[in-house]
């Protein structure tokens, strides 16, 4: 796969099936589980609250979690695919950045335990200084190294 | 914009905007490859059993307008239960 610069994760303005993927989110909660050959695979869990901006504002702010364990994350390699897993967070900057302005937060986990998270709920410290965005946020490099090797060792 | 092919800065003049919105379609298509890849593993994987399982699953519908104008109203749909699928090679 080659790279084409930081955004690499292309995101135009007008992207009709990430505007679709994103209003199916904001509208959708529950869960999801994905078996394969009689092994937890994938969790879904999508959370979305409505609440109140102000008292003297009746606009209500939809905010939505959407939770994504990979519970066996080897299942999820591409052999193809010559991206790693660092390279794709640096360019996905504007992905990221449209999670947030639709009030999306998107996190990563490996079998359980929290590993990136994308979008509204990311609040990035040292991670800012891998990904170049206030929107990603690396919650722990323990299982975002895990979760790399999961997908180049497959 | 930075090539990573070349390590070099390249502008984004009128001239080359042609040029970026290939790649970036280039791009796209291999995003897109890689989903596809994942999901050809999950539904059409040999010899295996896959089930998907809809726990509380809500999705609410937006109103709708029909074609005579009529308010179709919205809708929550709530999703339980599960699906499977189990594929199995034959030789013939």
């Amino acid at each position: 796969m080659i790279l084409f610069g930081r955004k690499h994760l292309h995101v135009s303005e007008s992207d009709q099936i990430v505007d679709s993927l994103f209003k199916i989110l904001n509208s959708t909660s529950g869960f999801v589980k994905l078996e394969v050959s009689n092994r937890p695979a994938l969790k879904i869990e999508i959370d979305r609250n409505d609440s109140a901006e102000g008292e003297d504002n009746n606009d209500n702010i939809r905010r939505t979690i959407v939770k994504l364990d990979l519970l066996e994350p080897t299942f999820f390699s591409v052999p193809d695919d010559q991206t790693g897993l660092f390279d794709k967070l640096r360019t996905a900057t504007e992905f990221a950045q449209k999670l947030t302005d639709n009030g999306i937060t998107f996190s990563l986990l490996r079998k359980g335990k929290e590993a990136i998270t994308l979008g509204e709920g990311a609040r990035p410290s040292l991670s800012r200084i891998i990904t170049k965005s206030d929107d990603i946020q690396l919650d722990s490099v323990k299982e975002s190294v895990k979760l790399k090797n999961d997908f180049d060792d497959a | 914009m930075l090539n990573n092919d070349t390590g070099k800065h390249t502008s984004m003049g009128e001239g080359q905007r042609g040029k970026t919105q290939g790649e970036e379609q280039k791009v796209q298509s291999q995003w897109a490859q890689v989903v596809s890849q994942i999901m050809e593993k999950v539904v059409s994987g040999t010899n295996m059993s896959s089930t998907i399982e809809f726990d509380n699953l809500e999705v609410d519908v937006p109103k709708a307008t029909g074609p005579d104008g009529r308010d179709l109203g919205g809708a929550t749909w709530k999703l339980n239960g599960k699906v499977v699928w189990t594929t199995e090679a034959h030789k013939d």
